[in-house]
C-alpha cells in the first residue's frame, strides 16, 4: 500500500530478561517479525491473548519502548531512527488512549490542564487560546465545558475515558493508538465510547490502531484485523474475512470464543477450545509458535517457520502465517478438535 | 462490581460520589487524604486528641515566639539583676532567675524564637536537598542511582548526633552551623524515602501517558512524578521537626551550638547542670523542649496513620475545622474539593 499512513516492517521488540529467582535469563521476544500497515482514515484492530505483544506494538510505535529491529514508517519517516528530541516531536502525529482512564490521568491536574498538556508541550497554540481549544475538545467528546476546572476523580469511568480521548485529540494527530480503551469500562459505556471513536474518525479522517482483546469491540470498529500470538502475526485481513473466513487455526479458535447473541446459532455452533497455556515467551516453540496448541499441527510445523504470506483472492490482501492455510479452515479445525 | 449487574444502573453520568469509592485506592492514583481522625480509625479516640493537642501546642509556641516582647518586661540577655540572682520561681520572676539574674521565663519564651526557625529551616533544607537527590536517583536509575544511594548509605551509617557533632565542631559554634550540620546528617533519610516513592510512581500509567503525549523527561519528572512522592515526606518532615529541635538542643548542650548569652534551650539546660540546687534553671527549658518535640510527634504520628494505605479504606471524609485548614494548606484545591 503506497499511500499508507503507517507502515510497520519486520518490527521486533526484544527485552533482556534479567535472571529471576529461578536463575533463568534470556531474551523475551515480545514482538517479532511484525508486518502491517494502516491507511489514512483506517482502523486496524489488533487482537490476541494477554501477553501476545499487542500493547508492546502500540508502545513501540509511540516510541515508548525501543524497537530492536525493523522499521516503523510514519508518512515516509522512520520513527525508529529518530533522536530523542525528534521522537518527542513525532509523538504529535500519534497519540495514545490508555486502558485505565483512572490511572492514565494525572489526578492532581484539572481536566483543563490535562487536556491542554499536549498543546503546552508541543506549543501548537499560544497559551491564551488553550482554554478555548480545550472547551472545544471537550465538546467534541461530549463533555460539558464546566468540566474544565474540575478534577478527574469527579467523573465516571466513561467520562474519564472521554477526557483521555480529548487529550489525545488536542494536537490533531493522524493516528491514535488505542490500548484497550474500553477494557475498564462498563458494557453500556463501552458502546458509547466506541461510537465516539467512529464519529471522530468520520469527522477528522483519523486512523486508529485499536488494540483489544474484546473481539466484539474490535469487530465493531475495525476495517482490518491483525491477529497476534506470542509476539508474531498470525493473520491479517479485512474484518469480515477474519470473522467469516479465517484461515489460521488460532484465529478460528479466537473467533469461536466470541459469543453470538442468538441462542439458536449459539447452541449449534462448534466451539474450539485450545488446550494448555500460552508457552513462555522466553522459550517459544520452534517453527510455528502456535504448534503446541494447534489441532492441525504436523511435523513440518516444528521444523519450518511458516511464512506470513498472502492467500487473498480477488485482490484483497489476506495474510496468514500457517502451512495449512486454506478456505474453510473453521470446519477443518472444528472437526479435528472434535476427534 | 456488583453495581454492574443492576440493570440501568451503569449510566455515563454517574455522580462522582460513586466513583470516589475505595476502588481508587487500588489504582496508583493518589487518594485524597484527610487529616481528621475519627474514632473508627484507631479503634479509640487517642489519635485525634493527640493530633489536636499537638497542633494546639505548636500554634501556642508560634504565638509566643511572635508576641513575647509585648508580655514580658525583661530582656532575655541584657536585663541582669545580680542582686536577685538564682531566685526561685514566684513573684516578679515567674520561672525564677539564673546565675546572672536574668529572667528564666523570658529566656525560655525567647528560646522559641530560636528553636522554631532552626527546626523549620533545617528540615526545609534537609527535605529540599534529600528529596531532589532521591527523586533524581529514582528517576534516572543506573549509575547515578548507585552513586547517590551509596553516599547516602555512608552518611546513614553514622549515628546522627555523632556526625552532626563532628561537623558542628569543625565549623565552630553558631546557630547557622547547627542548621548546616543537622541538615548534613538528615538528608539521606529523605533521599531514601523519595527514591522509593519515585520508583513506584514511575510505573504508574499516568507517567507513561505523559511520555506518550510528548512531555520531556524534565516535565514528566517535575509535573507527573515529583508531586506524588511528597505525601510521606510531609509526614516524616513533621516528626523530624521535633527531632531537629532535640538535636539542636543537644548540640548546644554539648557546646557546639548556640553561643552562651543566646537564650537557647539546650544551652540553658547545659548551664543548669552545674547548679542542680536551682532546679528551675533546667526544668523549664527542658519542659519547653519536651512540649515542642511531643507536639510535632503527635502531629506526625496522626498524619502517618491517616496516610497509611492500610487505614485508608472505608473511612468517611470530613472532620473538623482544623482538618479542613490543613487539607487546604497541604493539598490545595484538590483536597478541599474531595472533601
Amino acid at each position: 500500500m503506497p499511500d499508507a499512513l503507517l507502515e510497520v516492517t519486520d518490527l521486533a521488540v526484544h527485552f533482556n530478561a534479567k535472571a529471576g529467582a529461578r536463575g533463568g535469563s534470556g531474551v523475551v521476544k515480545a514482538v517479532d517479525g511484525l508486518d502491517f500497515s494502516i491507511g489514512h482514515g483506517e482502523t486496524v484492530g489488533v487482537v490476541g491473548e494477554s501477553g501476545c505483544g499487542k500493547s508492546t506494538t502500540g508502545l513501540a510505535i509511540q516510541g515508548l519502548v525501543k524497537a530492536t529491529a525493523g522499521s516503523i514508517m510514519l508518512d515516509g519517516v522512520d520513527l525508529t531512527k529518530l533522536k530523542n528530541r525528534q521522537v518527542r516531536a513525532a509523538r504529535r502525529r500519534t497519540q495514545m488512549v490508555f486502558q485505565d482512564p483512572t490511572s492514565s490521568l494525572n489526578m492532581r491536574m484539572t481536566v483543563g490542564q490535562i487536556v491542554a498538556e499536549p498543546l503546552l508541550v508541543h506549543e501548537t497554540l499560544p497559551k491564551a487560546q488553550h482554554r478555548e481549544r480545550v472547551a472545544e475538545l471537550l465538546g467534541l467528546v461530549g463533555m460539558p465545558e464546566s468540566a474544565l476546572d474540575r478534577y478527574p476523580h469527579e467523573f465516571s469511568g466513561g467520562q474519564r475515558q472521554r477526557i483521555g480521548i480529548a487529550r489525545a485529540l488536542a494536537v490533531e494527530p493522524d493516528l491514535i493508538i488505542c490500548d484497550e480503551p474500553t477494557a475498564a469500562l462498563d458494557v453500556s459505556i463501552r458502546a458509547q465510547v466506541l461510537n465516539l471513536f467512529r464519529e471522530l474518525q468520520r469527522e477528522r479522517d483519523l486512523s486508529y490502531l485499536f488494540i483489544s482483546h474484546d473481539l466484539s469491540a474490535v469487530h465493531h470498529i475495525s476495517d482490518r484485523i491483525l491477529v497476534m500470538y506470542l509476539g508474531r502475526p498470525m493473520e491479517l485481513a479485512s474484518r469480515d474475512t477474519v470473522y467469516n473466513d479465517p484461515q489460521h487455526p488460532y484465529t478460528v479458535a479466537l473467533m469461536s470464543a466470541v459469543p453470538i447473541p442468538d441462542p439458536d446459532v449459539e447452541r449449534n455452533r462448534k466451539h474450539v477450545l485450545l488446550k494448555g497455556d500460552v508457552p513462555s515467551p522466553l522459550n517459544p516453540p520452534s517453527g510455528c509458535v502456535f504448534r503446541t496448541r494447534c489441532p492441525l499441527a504436523q511435523d513440518i510445523c516444528a521444523t519450518d517457520k511458516p511464512e506470513f504470506r498472502d492467500v487473498g483472492t480477488d485482490g484483497e490482501k489476506h495474510m496468514v502465517a500457517c502451512h495449512f492455510a486454506q478456505p474453510g479452515m473453521a470446519e477443518l479445525v472444528a472437526s479435528k478438535a472434535a476427534q | 462490581m456488583t453495581d454492574m449487574q443492576r440493570p440501568g444502573d451503569a449510566t455515563d453520568a454517574t455522580s462522582p460520589v460513586a466513583l470516589a469509592g475505595p476502588g481508587e485506592t487500588m489504582s496508583g492514583a493518589p487518594v485524597t487524604p484527610t487529616f481528621a481522625l475519627s474514632k473508627a480509625d484507631r479503634g479509640g479516640g487517642g489519635g485525634r486528641l493527640a493530633f489536636n493537642i499537638g497542633v494546639t501546642l505548636v500554634l501556642l509556641w508560634v504565638l509566643i515566639a511572635i508576641t513575647i516582647p509585648w508580655w514580658t518586661p525583661f530582656d532575655p540577655v541584657t536585663d541582669q539583676d545580680l542582686q536577685g540572682r538564682l531566685a526561685g520561681p514566684g513573684g516578679e520572676h515567674w520561672f525564677g532567675t539564673d546565675n546572672l539574674g536574668r529572667d528564666v521565663f523570658a529566656r525560655v519564651m525567647y528560646g522559641a524564637r530560636l528553636s522554631l526557625p532552626i527546626a523549620l529551616i533545617t528540615v526545609a533544607v534537609s527535605v529540599a536537598i534529600g528529596c531532589l537527590i532521591g527523586a533524581v536517583a529514582g528517576f534516572l536509575g543506573g549509575i547515578a542511582d548507585e552513586v547517590i544511594m551509596r553516599i547516602s548509605d555512608i552518611v546513614l551509617s553514622f549515628p546522627a548526633i555523632v556526625l552532626a557533632l563532628a561537623i558542628a565542631a569543625a565549623l565552630g559554634p553558631s546557630t547557622t552551623n547547627v542548621v548546616i550540620s543537622i541538615a548534613a546528617v538528615t538528608w539521606p533519610e529523605y533521599t531514601r524515602l523519595m527514591r522509593g516513592q519515585v520508583l513506584s510512581i514511575r510505573n504508574n500509567l499516568h507517567v507513561l501517558a505523559a511520555q506518550s503525549i510528548g512531555c520531556s523527561r524534565a516535565r514528566v519528572f517535575r509535573v507527573h512524578v515529583l508531586p506524588f512522592g511528597l505525601q510521606p515526606i510531609l509526614v516524616k518532615a513533621t516528626v523530624d521537626l521535633g527531632m531537629v529541635i532535640l538535636l539542636a538542643a543537644g548540640l548546644s548542650f554539648i557546646g557546639v551550638g548556640a553561643v552562651p548569652p543566646t537564650p537557647e534551650w539546650g544551652a540553658m539546660v547545659s548551664e543548669a547542670q552545674s547548679r542542680i540546687d536551682s532546679w528551675w534553671l533546667g526544668l523549664f527549658p527542658g519542659l519547653a523542649i519536651l512540649s515542642m518535640v511531643l507536639a510535632f510527634n503527635f502531629i506526625g504520628d496522626a498524619m502517618r496513620d491517616r496516610f497509611d494505605p492500610q487505614m485508608r479504606t472505608q473511612r468517611s471524609k470530613g472532620g473538623g475545622a482544623m482538618s479542613r485548614i490543613l487539607r487546604r494548606t497541604f493539598l490545595g484545591k484538590a483536597g478541599e474539593r474531595a472533601a
